[in-house]
Protein backbone atom coordinates (compact mmCIF):
# COMPACT_ATOMS: atom_id res chain seq x y z
CA UNK A 1 0.00 0.00 0.00
CA UNK A 2 1.60 3.67 -1.05
CA UNK A 3 1.73 5.85 1.83
CA UNK A 4 -0.05 9.18 1.62
CA UNK A 5 3.04 11.36 0.66
CA UNK A 6 4.04 8.98 -2.14
CA UNK A 7 0.29 9.32 -3.51
CA UNK A 8 0.75 12.82 -3.19
CA UNK A 9 4.03 12.93 -5.02
CA UNK A 10 2.83 10.02 -7.48
CA UNK A 11 -0.50 12.05 -7.78
CA UNK A 12 1.81 15.83 -8.49
CA UNK A 13 3.99 13.76 -11.25
CA UNK A 14 0.99 12.87 -12.97
CA UNK A 15 -0.76 16.41 -12.92
CA UNK A 16 2.48 17.83 -13.97
CA UNK A 17 2.49 15.26 -17.11
CA UNK A 18 -1.18 15.84 -18.43
CA UNK A 19 -0.38 19.62 -18.33
CA UNK A 20 2.84 20.06 -19.90
CA UNK A 21 1.92 17.32 -22.54
CA UNK A 22 -1.27 18.16 -23.53
CA UNK A 23 -2.08 21.69 -22.09
CA UNK A 24 0.64 23.32 -22.27
CA UNK A 25 0.63 25.19 -19.12
CA UNK A 26 3.47 25.06 -16.33
CA UNK A 27 2.32 24.21 -12.65
CA UNK A 28 3.54 24.47 -9.12
CA UNK A 29 2.18 23.74 -6.34
CA UNK A 30 1.01 26.57 -4.38
CA UNK A 31 1.32 28.11 -0.46
CA UNK A 32 -2.31 29.30 -0.59
CA UNK A 33 -4.03 27.75 3.05
CA UNK A 34 -7.13 29.63 2.18
CA UNK A 35 -9.96 28.59 -0.64
CA UNK A 36 -8.81 29.53 -3.33
CA UNK A 37 -11.66 29.68 -5.76
CA UNK A 38 -13.83 32.62 -6.22
CA UNK A 39 -16.80 32.15 -8.23
CA UNK A 40 -18.41 30.15 -10.98
CA UNK A 41 -15.84 27.17 -11.20
CA UNK A 42 -15.89 23.60 -13.36
CA UNK A 43 -15.19 20.42 -11.42
CA UNK A 44 -14.22 17.00 -13.38
CA UNK A 45 -14.75 14.10 -11.58
CA UNK A 46 -13.67 10.55 -12.00
CA UNK A 47 -14.07 7.18 -9.63
CA UNK A 48 -12.50 4.01 -9.39
CA UNK A 49 -12.57 0.66 -8.03
CA UNK A 50 -11.11 -2.29 -7.40
CA UNK A 51 -8.28 -3.39 -4.91
CA UNK A 52 -9.10 0.46 -3.62
CA UNK A 53 -11.80 2.90 -4.37
CA UNK A 54 -11.63 6.52 -4.84
CA UNK A 55 -12.46 9.24 -6.67
CA UNK A 56 -10.43 11.59 -8.14
CA UNK A 57 -11.56 15.75 -8.97
CA UNK A 58 -9.85 18.22 -10.72
CA UNK A 59 -11.63 21.93 -9.99
CA UNK A 60 -11.05 25.21 -11.14
CA UNK A 61 -12.95 28.72 -11.80
CA UNK A 62 -14.66 29.62 -15.13
CA UNK A 63 -12.16 31.43 -16.70
CA UNK A 64 -9.31 29.02 -16.18
CA UNK A 65 -11.13 26.24 -17.47
CA UNK A 66 -11.86 28.12 -20.87
CA UNK A 67 -7.83 28.69 -20.86
CA UNK A 68 -7.63 24.63 -20.32
CA UNK A 69 -10.03 24.06 -23.22
CA UNK A 70 -8.29 26.69 -25.39
CA UNK A 71 -5.24 24.94 -25.38
CA UNK A 72 -6.12 21.86 -25.93
CA UNK A 73 -7.64 22.27 -29.20
CA UNK A 74 -5.25 24.87 -29.75
CA UNK A 75 -7.35 28.33 -30.55
CA UNK A 76 -7.33 31.25 -28.84
CA UNK A 77 -7.95 31.53 -25.06
CA UNK A 78 -11.06 34.04 -24.61
CA UNK A 79 -14.11 34.02 -22.84
CA UNK A 80 -16.61 32.71 -25.52
CA UNK A 81 -15.09 29.18 -24.96
CA UNK A 82 -19.00 26.71 -25.03
CA UNK A 83 -19.75 25.31 -21.51
CA UNK A 84 -19.61 21.85 -23.56
CA UNK A 85 -16.30 22.01 -24.27
CA UNK A 86 -15.02 23.50 -21.01
CA UNK A 87 -17.03 20.37 -19.97
CA UNK A 88 -15.41 17.95 -22.06
CA UNK A 89 -11.94 19.47 -21.65
CA UNK A 90 -12.57 18.77 -17.49
CA UNK A 91 -13.61 15.77 -17.85
CA UNK A 92 -10.52 14.78 -19.99
CA UNK A 93 -8.46 15.94 -17.80
CA UNK A 94 -9.69 14.31 -14.63
CA UNK A 95 -9.46 11.20 -16.87
CA UNK A 96 -5.85 11.35 -18.02
CA UNK A 97 -4.37 12.57 -14.63
CA UNK A 98 -6.30 9.43 -13.22
CA UNK A 99 -4.79 7.23 -16.16
CA UNK A 100 -1.55 8.16 -15.42
CA UNK A 101 -1.65 8.31 -11.60
CA UNK A 102 -2.98 4.47 -12.06
CA UNK A 103 0.25 3.67 -14.27
CA UNK A 104 2.38 5.41 -11.64
CA UNK A 105 0.48 3.51 -8.32
CA UNK A 106 -1.12 0.52 -9.67
CA UNK A 107 1.95 -1.63 -8.41
CA UNK A 108 0.83 -0.97 -4.73
CA UNK A 109 -2.65 0.12 -5.35
CA UNK A 110 -3.48 -3.08 -7.15
CA UNK A 111 -5.77 -3.56 -10.16
CA UNK A 112 -8.04 -0.60 -10.09
CA UNK A 113 -11.03 -0.18 -12.99
CA UNK A 114 -12.02 3.36 -13.68
CA UNK A 115 -15.12 5.17 -14.46
CA UNK A 116 -16.12 7.29 -17.35
CA UNK A 117 -15.95 10.85 -16.09
CA UNK A 118 -18.54 13.54 -15.23
CA UNK A 119 -18.24 16.77 -14.79
CA UNK A 120 -20.18 19.40 -12.97
CA UNK A 121 -20.38 23.34 -12.47
CA UNK A 122 -21.15 25.48 -9.93
CA UNK A 123 -20.00 27.59 -6.64
CA UNK A 124 -17.75 26.16 -3.67
CA UNK A 125 -17.85 22.71 -5.43
CA UNK A 126 -16.42 20.14 -2.92
CA UNK A 127 -15.45 16.29 -3.65
CA UNK A 128 -16.03 14.16 -0.72
CA UNK A 129 -17.74 10.90 -0.10
CA UNK A 130 -18.83 8.68 3.05
CA UNK A 131 -16.52 7.84 6.08
CA UNK A 132 -13.60 6.29 6.26
CA UNK A 133 -11.92 8.04 3.45
CA UNK A 134 -8.08 8.92 3.32
CA UNK A 135 -7.98 12.67 1.22
CA UNK A 136 -4.90 14.29 -0.18
CA UNK A 137 -5.49 17.72 -1.74
CA UNK A 138 -3.31 19.53 -3.97
CA UNK A 139 -3.38 23.09 -4.86
CA UNK A 140 -1.90 24.10 -7.91
CA UNK A 141 -0.83 27.43 -9.49
CA UNK A 142 -0.69 27.35 -13.13
CA UNK A 143 1.04 29.79 -14.64
CA UNK A 144 1.09 32.47 -11.93
CA UNK A 145 -2.21 32.91 -13.12
CA UNK A 146 -4.79 30.47 -12.30
CA UNK A 147 -5.77 28.03 -9.66
CA UNK A 148 -6.88 24.55 -9.66
CA UNK A 149 -7.62 22.43 -6.78
CA UNK A 150 -7.16 18.55 -7.32
CA UNK A 151 -8.52 16.05 -4.47
CA UNK A 152 -8.33 12.18 -4.25
CA UNK A 153 -9.78 9.96 -2.08
CA UNK A 154 -9.53 6.73 -1.58
CA UNK A 155 -10.02 3.96 0.69
CA UNK A 156 -8.82 0.49 0.74
CA UNK A 157 -11.84 -2.40 -0.19
CA UNK A 158 -10.32 -5.56 0.99
CA UNK A 159 -11.24 -6.89 -2.40
CA UNK B 1 -0.14 8.96 -49.61
CA UNK B 2 -2.98 10.47 -47.77
CA UNK B 3 -4.92 8.36 -44.97
CA UNK B 4 -8.37 8.50 -44.20
CA UNK B 5 -9.54 8.38 -40.29
CA UNK B 6 -11.98 7.44 -38.31
CA UNK B 7 -11.49 8.84 -34.66
CA UNK B 8 -13.77 6.96 -32.04
CA UNK B 9 -14.34 8.52 -28.27
CA UNK B 10 -17.01 9.91 -26.19
CA UNK B 11 -15.27 13.28 -25.87
CA UNK B 12 -15.76 15.63 -28.36
CA UNK B 13 -12.75 17.68 -26.95
CA UNK B 14 -10.63 14.61 -27.32
CA UNK B 15 -11.50 13.89 -30.97
CA UNK B 16 -10.60 17.09 -31.96
CA UNK B 17 -6.90 17.19 -30.55
CA UNK B 18 -6.45 13.67 -31.11
CA UNK B 19 -7.28 15.31 -34.96
CA UNK B 20 -5.16 18.32 -34.26
CA UNK B 21 -2.48 15.87 -32.58
CA UNK B 22 -2.00 13.52 -35.98
CA UNK B 23 -1.88 16.60 -38.36
CA UNK B 24 0.81 18.10 -36.10
CA UNK B 25 2.89 15.01 -36.00
CA UNK B 26 3.20 15.51 -39.54
CA UNK B 27 1.53 12.38 -40.98
CA UNK B 28 -0.41 12.70 -44.12
CA UNK B 29 -4.06 12.78 -43.59
CA UNK B 30 -7.26 12.65 -45.74
CA UNK B 31 -10.45 12.35 -45.42
CA UNK B 32 -11.65 12.17 -41.39
CA UNK B 33 -14.86 11.13 -39.55
CA UNK B 34 -15.68 10.98 -36.29
CA UNK B 35 -17.52 8.81 -33.79
CA UNK B 36 -18.91 9.20 -30.57
CA UNK B 37 -18.94 5.35 -29.43
CA UNK B 38 -18.71 1.64 -30.62
CA UNK B 39 -22.29 1.50 -32.37
CA UNK B 40 -21.69 4.90 -33.96
CA UNK B 41 -18.09 3.55 -34.99
CA UNK B 42 -19.88 0.29 -36.97
CA UNK B 43 -22.62 2.69 -38.84
CA UNK B 44 -19.74 4.59 -40.00
CA UNK B 45 -17.29 1.88 -40.94
CA UNK B 46 -20.51 0.30 -42.94
CA UNK B 47 -20.53 3.41 -44.73
CA UNK B 48 -17.07 3.83 -45.53
CA UNK B 49 -13.96 2.21 -46.31
CA UNK B 50 -11.15 3.87 -43.40
CA UNK B 51 -7.60 3.15 -43.49
CA UNK B 52 -7.12 3.75 -39.77
CA UNK B 53 -9.08 3.75 -37.05
CA UNK B 54 -8.38 5.57 -33.13
CA UNK B 55 -10.37 4.22 -30.81
CA UNK B 56 -10.49 4.83 -27.00
CA UNK B 57 -11.51 2.11 -24.52
CA UNK B 58 -14.18 3.49 -21.90
CA UNK B 59 -16.88 4.63 -23.83
CA UNK B 60 -20.61 4.68 -23.42
CA UNK B 61 -22.82 2.21 -25.36
CA UNK B 62 -20.01 0.15 -26.87
CA UNK B 63 -16.59 0.27 -25.76
CA UNK B 64 -13.38 -0.03 -27.54
CA UNK B 65 -12.24 -3.47 -27.00
CA UNK B 66 -16.05 -5.06 -28.19
CA UNK B 67 -15.75 -2.48 -31.27
CA UNK B 68 -12.16 -4.17 -32.00
CA UNK B 69 -13.85 -7.89 -31.75
CA UNK B 70 -17.37 -6.60 -34.06
CA UNK B 71 -14.73 -4.31 -36.34
CA UNK B 72 -12.52 -7.52 -37.17
CA UNK B 73 -15.69 -9.33 -38.02
CA UNK B 74 -16.52 -6.84 -40.54
CA UNK B 75 -15.13 -7.66 -44.01
CA UNK B 76 -15.28 -3.63 -44.86
CA UNK B 77 -12.24 -3.26 -42.07
CA UNK B 78 -9.88 -5.99 -43.35
CA UNK B 79 -7.69 -3.54 -44.35
CA UNK B 80 -8.31 -0.79 -41.74
CA UNK B 81 -5.73 -0.85 -39.02
CA UNK B 82 -6.97 -0.06 -35.17
CA UNK B 83 -5.02 1.84 -33.00
CA UNK B 84 -5.99 2.46 -29.78
CA UNK B 85 -6.05 5.50 -27.62
CA UNK B 86 -6.85 5.52 -23.84
CA UNK B 87 -5.48 6.24 -20.46
CA UNK B 88 -5.77 2.58 -19.67
CA UNK B 89 -1.97 1.06 -19.77
CA UNK B 90 -2.51 -2.22 -18.19
CA UNK B 91 0.01 -4.40 -20.11
CA UNK B 92 -2.76 -7.25 -19.57
CA UNK B 93 -5.43 -5.17 -21.31
CA UNK B 94 -3.04 -4.02 -24.39
CA UNK B 95 -2.03 -7.83 -24.31
CA UNK B 96 -5.62 -8.66 -25.35
CA UNK B 97 -6.50 -5.93 -26.96
CA UNK B 98 -3.76 -6.51 -29.53
CA UNK B 99 -4.53 -10.20 -29.70
CA UNK B 100 -8.22 -9.40 -30.77
CA UNK B 101 -7.36 -7.14 -33.72
CA UNK B 102 -5.80 -3.97 -32.52
CA UNK B 103 -2.74 -3.15 -34.47
CA UNK B 104 -1.24 -0.43 -32.11
CA UNK B 105 -1.86 1.34 -28.92
CA UNK B 106 -0.94 5.28 -27.86
CA UNK B 107 -1.43 6.32 -23.97
CA UNK B 108 -2.56 9.75 -22.77
CA UNK B 109 -1.81 12.10 -22.29
CA UNK B 110 0.32 12.40 -25.85
CA UNK B 111 2.38 13.94 -27.92
CA UNK B 112 2.75 14.81 -31.55
CA UNK B 113 6.17 12.87 -31.45
CA UNK B 114 4.55 10.14 -29.73
CA UNK B 115 1.79 9.71 -32.77
CA UNK B 116 4.63 9.57 -35.21
CA UNK B 117 6.33 6.96 -33.57
CA UNK B 118 3.36 4.82 -33.49
CA UNK B 119 2.03 5.34 -36.31
CA UNK B 120 4.73 6.00 -39.02
CA UNK B 121 5.84 2.22 -39.24
CA UNK B 122 2.18 1.48 -40.05
CA UNK B 123 1.37 4.34 -42.21
CA UNK B 124 3.14 3.62 -45.61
Amino acid sequence: MLSKTSIEESLLDSVKEVFETMIFMDIELSDENEHILEGPSFMGLITFSGDVEGCLGVCCTNPCAATISANMLGSEPDNHAGEQEMKDAMGEVANMVLGSFKARAEGELGKIQVSIPTVVCGRELNNDMVARTEKVLLKINLQGEYFAELTLLYRQTGK
Amino acid sequence: MAKSLLIVDDSSTMRKIIMRTIRMSGLDVGATAEAGNGLEAIEKLKAERFDFMLCDINMPEMGGAELVQKARQMPECGNTRIIMVSTESSEQLIEGLLANGANGYITKPFTPEKFHEKLSPLWN
